[in-house]
Formats: C-alpha cells, structure tokens, sequence
C-alpha cells in the first residue's frame, strides 16, 4: 500500500503569534526536505504532525485517516527526533534505547535484536554503555536517530537529526536515511541544504509560517535559473554593491573579489551563474527571514 | 560578593534552610513530647538525686576523684607504672582542682537534657550544605562554569567565595536548627537558667570546663558548625576530584569509616585515637562535656576535646587547601579512571544481559534507580524499624478488673445483667455487713488494730462494689444504645481499639514517615522528564502517553499502598503486640468513638476497611504529589514545591501551631478525623 500524509490547512497559533499559516501539503514517499530560517516554523509543523501539541486548525490525513483519530496507531507508524535533544542524561545509550523500544511496543527480542543492528548503524556500539550525559552533541543525536528508526516506522519525522555531525557521520546517515526512505514518508528539517539536495525527492520552503513551494529540487533549481549572478571587481565596487543586495555573499579567488547575488532582475554588470544550486534557491526565497 | 550575593538570594536556598528548620522543630517537638512523659515518671526521684547531688554530691564527686587520683599515684610510684597512667592521674588532679569554686544552682533542666538526646538534628545540619555543594558542582560542570573559569577571578577567588558561602550556609544552618532546639525546648521545658554554671546539671559532673549552661550551648554549636563545614568540604572534593565509582567508594571510607569508628568503639579502649579525632565526634560534641578521658600521646596525657579539635583543625586546613588546589587550580583533576572503567565494563555487561524489560519494568527502573526511589525505600524502612522499637502502649494490669471481664466482656445478654444485679445486690450486702461490723467494733470498743482492719475490708468491699457498679453502667449504657439507635453494641475492652483510631504522637509519626516518603518518592515521577525534556520524543511513541502512564501509575499505587500499609502496620501491630484486640468480631459500635458511624460491621472488618481506606488516602496522596511534582521544571524543584505543599504545614501543626490544623496532611492521611 503507498505512504501518502496529507496536510490540510493546518494552522498553529501561539497565543496571537501565528507559528504556522494555512499549510496545506502532500507527503510521498522518500524524502522531503523541509527548509527555512529560524523561526519559521519547521519544528511547529513537525510537533503538530506527532500530536506534541494541539493544533489550531487544519487536518493531518494518513492515507486518508485523521491522525488525531489513530491515536496510538498513528504514533507506532512514526518515528521521531526532536530538536532539542531530551534524552535521560544518566541512562546509558543502550538502556535509553530499550527504554525506547518498551515504549514503542515491541518484544524483547525484537528489542534486543533491533537495538544491537541499529547502534552499529550509528556506531555507537562502543560507547553504548556510557552515560549519555558523557556524549557530544552528535553522539546524542546519533542515539536520538536511532531510537527514532526502532521499530521500523512508517513515517520518519527527523527535525534537524544531523546537527553537529561530522562530514563523515553526516553522509553515512543521509544515505541510509535516503535509503530507508523508498518505500516510507521521510520528512526532513535541516539547515544543512546540502543534506536536501543529495537526498531530497521534493522541498518545502517555508517562510514565516506559510508555505512558499513544495517542488522537486530539479524544478526548484530551475525557477532560479538567471536570477542567480555573479558580479566580479574590486574590494571598493563590492562593498557598494553588497549594501544594495545584503544577501549576496562575498568570494575570493586569485583574480580578486566575487559577489555572488541572488535578485530578480539581476543588476547590471552581472554574469548569470550557470552552477545554480539549492543554496542559491534558499537565498533567493528564504533569506532575511528571520523571526 | 557576588556569588555569596547569588547563593543568598536563592530562593532555593532559603527555602530549603525553612524547610529544615520546621522540619527539625516538627520532630523535635514530637520527641519534647515523648519525653517528657518519661521525666515526669521519674520526676521524683529525679528530683531527690538533684537535691542531694546539688547540696553535696558534686563536691564530694571531687574529693573523690582526687583523693582516688592521689592514691593510685603514689601506688604508681612505688610500683613504677607506665608514665602515661601516672601522668594521667596528676592531670586528672589539675584538671578538677579548680571546679571546686563552682556555686552549683539548680534550674529546668530536662530541655538540656533532651537537647542531649536528640541526635538527629546533627544529621539534619548537614543536609543543607550538601545540597549547595552538590550545586556548586553542578555548576562547576556546567558550560557556564567552563565560562567563568576562563575569567580572571573565575578560580582562586571565585573558590574561595564559594568556600565562604558554604560556610555562611553551614552556620546559618546550625543557628537555625541546634538554636531552634533550644528555644523550643526553653518553651517546652521552661527556662535553663543559661547563667549558671554547666556542672549544675547532673549529666555535666564529669565535665572538666568550668563553663556557665549558655557557654556550653554556644560551644557546641561552633563545635558542630566545624564539623558541618569540614564533611561539606570533603564531599565537594571527593566528589569534584573522583570518578563517579569510585566518589562513592571514597566517601564511604572516609566520611562513613569516620561514623562507624565513632559509633562502634567505646571510649575505654586503649586504641581510641579514632573515637575521638573523629568529626563525627565534633559534630556529636555530647561526650566531651559528659565525659572525662584523655588520651595518649605520646606517654603524655591530653584531653579528648583538645585533641580532636586539633586533629580536625589539620584536617580542615588540609581539605581547604587540597579543595582550592584540586577544585580551582587544577580543575579538570580527576582521578579514578580505572575504577571507573571495569564499573562501566560491569555495568555493559549487565544491560546487555538484564536491561531489557517492558514498559512497566522500565518505569520502575526509573523510578526506583535512576530517582533513588530504592534508597527512599530502604530509608524509610530503618526509620520505620526504629518506630518499631519506640512505639510502646502500656495497660495497667489489674487483675480483678481481668476476672470481671472474663465473665461479661462480650455480648450484653439478659443473662449476664441479671447476674451482675445479682452479683451487685451481694456485695451491697456485704458492704452493709461490714459497716455494721465497723459500727460494732467501734462500738464495744475493739483496738484500734482490729477497728482499722474492719475498715479496710469495707474499703475494699466498697471499691468491689463501684467496680460492679460502674461496669453495670456501662454493659446499660450499651444496652441503652443498642435499643436507641437499633444498632448492635458488645461491652468489651476497647483501649487497643483506642490508640488504632484515635490521634496519639506514635501515629503521627508513623503518618510523618509516610508523607516524607510519598513525597521523596514520587515528587519527581513527572518532574524528571521535564527536567530533560524528554517529553516531545515519548509522547510520539504508540505507548508514550496512556501506557506510560498507566505503568506510573502502577507503581504510584503499588508502592505507596505498601507503604502505608507497612507503616500503619507497624503501629497496628504494636498495639496488638502489648495490648492486644480482643473480640475482633465485636460489632464496630461497641467502640465508643465510633458509634457516630451511619453503618455497622464488625470489628474486624471495620479496621480492615480502615486499614484500606488510610491505603486509600495514601494512594490519593502519591498522586496529588505526582501530579504536583510534574508540573515542575525539574525534580528538585518538585521536591521543594511539595516539601513546601505538604510537609510545612504538617511539621508546623507538630510544633503546635493550630490555625494550620485544616492543613495538617498528616491528620487526613491517618483518618482521625
Ligand atoms: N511554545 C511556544 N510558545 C510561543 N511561541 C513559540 C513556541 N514554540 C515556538 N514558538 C514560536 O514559533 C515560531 C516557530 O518556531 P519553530 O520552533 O517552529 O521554528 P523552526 O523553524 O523550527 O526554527 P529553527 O530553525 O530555529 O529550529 C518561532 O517564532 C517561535 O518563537
Ligand atoms: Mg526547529
């Protein structure tokens, strides 16, 4: 049976501040990147979507069910990692995810078994008996990713799950997220837009709350076509021009000073990018958004 | 300044000091009251032995120890003893010859004498100080003492800041709880005349200080500030400066070595160096004005006080130094690594082998390891223990009353009434006889013997005859009660049934132990998952709400229904124990006090029923705390919140207090009302 999560209308007010405005969104399988500046509303939408809080209006259907009406159903199809990391700090990496798996209703085989395959998958097995009030930050992100995948959930929820990776620890878990992820609705927020691009099958771009796209990155890429350009010389003419488009961003080489400028029209002068990226479309849409 | 400025302001701080401080005065007052009855048993003779000992035996206690003294140093002189023991003798000597001026002057002095007794406010002293140490390292693991440490007064300076609040806390914690002591005991006991001097009070004649009561008062307190600030001190380093494992393992040699070898070795011993240069022993204070025993040094005699002062004077000025040294110059110093290591191979093994358990079990690991829910226990049942052994009933054993009840205790039959009127209309008989017997004798004239003898028989047969009388009211006024109201009522013996429903100080204690341990036990149940925000993620489980829940729950109901029944038990036992109940089948009205009640069962299944409803109450209790406590940010917050909801007014209604009575918790948890 495919995946299909089906967003209507869903709206979140905190007290007079609306976090998130009429968002309305079909989700398939694999994966969807979720991107915007802090405070857009990422973590709202994502906390609505595994019930955390009441909503203010709108529905969330799973292949045409209201969420709200699974119940407990619903939260066994899913699999979580907040942002904030709340893990019991004096618990050890193994028994918080044992703990996980009681939760989650599964056999203690299944549990012992699950949670063995999937500290190897984070290689965490051999600090999997210390306390994670010793890890590093990514260390407990790695635990919360893998009490998010125990139990095989149908849905993934990953709010930023590779914050404070390494490089190599951030690859190795996208691919296996993206790799999980066809035959099962990943939905992922991050500011790492690279993660997005390698990854993504489709992007949100969410913006104050309201849903600006929600496109394959190839379509996404594509609108920003020309929009994206490159103004070469020197210091003085750079620093003139960056105060007229403080989005741009400054680059340096041997020939001298680059200000790569995201605008429609682009201004005068300026040499139309051809490795547009989805960097580019986040700083075209998205920057200067800042709550 | 700064930080002596933020430790103050604290709330936190304050309100733990208050809370110490009533909860102190609360069971200091329950113990005035204990003993209190035990002084005016003995009042009297008490009273003659202070009398003689005031007047004469204090000096002839002095001529005694120096005559005694004198002689067995002239027999040490002949037969060449070991120096020590001659010195001793010479000290001893000196050492009293100048008490010999004291004008002794009797006062109150049963305060100071419960004062003496009561030990836990040693123990309760500590408490404060710990708890800022354990903060204090808090913060220094923190990132934002990382930060501070990166400034340029952030170490030395900062430390010794810290030092200094930590002993502004220790003495604000001793003023308030060993000064507290005094003044309820002055308003309990009455005044101790604190200008007199100490050896006017019986228990101080050994005590070489010639020091007036108040001096002796104030002493004790700086001796057991010291002693306080000195086991802070340890713990912060000890606990700062080891690996988890082996901090543990340290403190338990040191700080728990120190309490045994204090507790368990007797002063006579030769080896008793460890007894004294103890702080436990300068926390404790008592022996060194009650006593009189010095040690050996060197074959040279110097006084336990003396010693041990200076033995912890080392001590302190050694874990200063090791504290601002390890703590603030060399910080990250840690050492015990390897202890650490095969604990954590240890305890790998173990999860692996035994940590996976479903939701319940996984709840209650939680609850009773990682929030030391099993510590709270095995507490609670040593305090319960020594509850056991406190609580006593006395009945008076009279053994005519014993005969009377056997023949009518039970149901009031037709029978048994028209045999007590039988029974009464003899001995009235008999009254009459031997008044005229009296009559006769003084009439013709009988020695005053034999006139007296006749008397004291018609004493006794009066006394016989109210006995029947009285009990004939009672076994009518039950009849009469019965007829009245429809109920069924037995005469019996209802004192058992007395002290199990009605108020008495054993019960209160017994509830006071119960609310302390429903409120350490499950004011973090909710509090802990706050505190690390762990809620987002195990609300989005299939089982993260209702299942989670419902095992709480579980265990909030399981484990405080046991501790209710376990420590009401424990009073109920005792009460069959030495009184016993009898005629459980009674029909509950029997009892007097419960004769208001709108149903009737019998006796035995009343106080089943009464048992189960204190299980009750104990059970509504744990969840109101549970549910308190997860309102809070962290579990020490709840702990404070409900210490502050629950015990204060409690502790306060124990010290007398009676507006809070409304509030008093510990009233409804027993049901007296
Ligand atoms: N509990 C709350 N009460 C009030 N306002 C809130 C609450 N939680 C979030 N907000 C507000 O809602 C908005 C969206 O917050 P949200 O956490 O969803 O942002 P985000 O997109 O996840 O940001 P980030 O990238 O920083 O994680 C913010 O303006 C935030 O201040
Ligand atoms: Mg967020």
């Amino acid at each position: 049976m495919p995946n299909r999560l089906e967003i209507q209308n869903l709206r979140k007010n905190y007290g007079s501040f609306t976090a998130l405005d009429s968002v309305s969104v079909i989700l398939e399988q694999g994966v969807t990147g979720l991107l915007g500046a802090n405070g857009a509303g990422k973590s709202t939408l994502m906390k609505l979507m595994t019930d955390h809080m009441k909503r203010t209006e709108g529905h969330i259907l799973y292949n045409g069910t209201e969420v709200l009406e699974m119940g407990a159903k619903w939260r066994s199809l899913i699999g979580y990692t907040p942002q904030l990391q709340g893990l019991y700090e004096d618990s050890s990496a193994r028994q918080f995810l044992y703990y996980m798996a009681s939760l989650k209703g599964l056999r203690r085989r299944q549990a012992k078994e699950q949670t063995a395959r999937l500290l190897q998958l984070v290689n965490l097995e051999a600090a999997a008996h210390r306390k994670i009030g010793t890890f590093s930050g990514g260390m407990r992100q790695r635990v919360l990713l893998a009490a998010a995948l125990l139990g095989d959930p149908q849905v993934l929820i990953l709010d930023e799950p590779t914050a404070g990776l390494d490089p190599e620890e951030r690859i190795r878990l996208r691919n296996h997220i993206a790799d999980i992820a066809r035959e099962r609705i990943v939905l992922l927020a991050t500011h790492v837009v690279s993660d997005i691009e390698c990854v993504a099958n489709s992007v949100m771009l969410l913006k104050a709350g309201k849903l600006l796209a929600h496109e394959s990155p190839q379509k996404l890429i594509a609108s920003a076509q020309g929009k994206i350009g490159m103004f070469y010389g020197g210091y003085e003419e750079i620093r003139v021009l960056q105060n007229q488009y403080p989005k741009g961003e400054v680059k340096q080489n041997q020939q001298g000073f680059a200000l790569r400028i995201a605008a429609d029209p682009l201004p005068e002068g300026c040499v139309p990018a051809q490795d547009v990226g989805l960097e580019d479309v986040y700083r075209l849409y998205l920057e200067g958004d800042h709550a | 300044m700064r930080e002596l400025q933020r430790i103050w302001t604290a709330p936190k701080t304050l309100l733990v000091l208050l809370l110490l401080a009533v909860l102190n005065l609360a069971v200091f007052a329950g113990f005035c009251r204990t003993e209190s009855g035990h002084y005016a048993e003995e009042a009297q003779q008490r009273s003659e032995q202070t009398e003689t000992y005031l007047t004469s035996g204090y000096q002839q206690y002095l001529s005694y120890i120096t005559a005694q003294s004198q002689a067995q140093s002239i027999l040490g002189a002949l037969g060449k003893q070991s120096s020590f023991i001659t010195r001793n003798r010479e000290q001893t000597i000196a050492d009293f010859k100048a008490l010999g001026e004291l004008t002794l002057q009797s006062g109150e002095e049963n305060g100071i004498r419960t004062l003496l007794r009561f030990t836990l406010t040693d123990y309760l002293m500590l408490l404060a100080p710990l708890l800022l140490v354990m903060e204090l390292i808090t913060a220094q693991r923190s990132a934002c003492g990382a930060m501070l440490r990166c400034t340029k007064k952030g170490r030395c300076q900062l430390m010794l800041w810290r030092m200094l609040a930590l002993f502004s806390v220790s003495a604000v914690s001793v003023l308030l709880l060993w000064g507290g002591n005094l003044m309820y005991s002055s308003v309990f006991f009455g005044d101790p005349v604190l200008d007199r001097p100490l050896q006017s009070i019986m228990e101080f004649q050994q005590c070489r200080f010639a020091l007036t009561v108040g001096e002796w008062f104030a002493a004790m307190g700086i001796c057991k500030l010291f002693a306080v600030f000195c086991i802070a001190l340890i713990f912060w380093l000890v606990l700062s400066v080891c690996q988890p494992i082996l901090s543990v393992l340290v403190l338990l040699l040191t700080v728990g070595g120190q309490w045994l070898c204090y507790m368990l070795i007797v002063p006579a011993v030769s080896f008793n160096y460890p007894k004294f240069c103890n702080l436990f022993a300068l926390l404790d204070a008592d022996l060194f004005f009650t006593d009189y025993c010095n040690l050996n040094w060197f074959s040279y005699p110097f006084g336990m006080f003396e010693s041990c002062v200076i033995a912890c004077a080392i001590l302190l000025i050694l874990i200063s130094v090791s504290c601002i040294v390890c703590i603030a110059m060399l910080h990250p110093f840690v050492v015990g690594g390897r202890v650490q290591y095969y604990g954590e191979k240890l305890r790998a093994w173990c999860s692996v082998r035994f940590g996976c358990h479903s939701l319940f079990w996984n709840e209650g690991k939680k609850l009773l390891i990682a929030q030391r829910g099993l510590l709270i226990l095995v507490i609670t049942a040593a305090l319960g223990y020594s509850l056991w052994q406190d609580l006593m009933f006395y009945t008076a054993t009279d053994y005519q009353m014993l005969i009377i009840y056997e023949q009518y205790e039970g149901e009031v039959t037709d029978e048994k009434l028209t045999k007590i009127a039988d029974r009464i209309e003899r001995l009235e008989n008999n009254v009459q006889q031997y008044k005229i017997s009296v009559q006769h004798a003084i009439d013709i004239g009988l020695s005053d013997f034999a006139v007296a003898e006749a008397q004291s028989k018609l004493a006794q047969a009066e006394n016989e005859l109210h006995r029947y009388q009285d009990v004939q009211a009672a076994l009518l006024d039950v009849r009469h009660y019965t007829e009245d109201t429809g109920y069924d009522a037995w005469w019996i013996r209802q004192n058992a049934y007395i002290h199990l429903f009605s108020e008495s100080a054993g019960v209160r204690r017994c509830g006071m132990l119960l609310l302390l341990c429903l409120v350490f036990l499950f004011s973090g149940i909710g509090a802990y998952e706050n505190q690390y925000g762990a809620n987002p993620l195990l609300r989005s489980t299939k089982r993260g709400r209702w299942g989670r829940n419902r095992s709480k729950l579980l265990w909030i109901v399981g484990l405080s229904s046991i501790a209710a029944l376990a420590l009401y038990g424990i009073h109920a036992l005792r009460i069959a124990d030495s009184v016993g109940f009898a005629f459980m089948e009674a029909p509950m009205h029997s009892i007097t006090i419960l004769r208001d009640l709108p149903f009737s069962i019998s006796l035995r299944s009343f106080i089943l029923l009464f048992m189960a409803a204190r299980m009750l109450a104990a059970v509504l209790f744990a969840l109101a705390v549970a549910w308190i406590g997860s309102r809070c940010r962290n579990t020490q917050n709840a702990l404070l919140i409900c210490l502050m909801i629950f015990l204060l007014p409690a502790a306060l209604c124990e010290t007398g207090i009676g507006i809070l009575r409304p509030a008093d918790w510990i009233c409804w948890l027993g049901l007296y009302q």
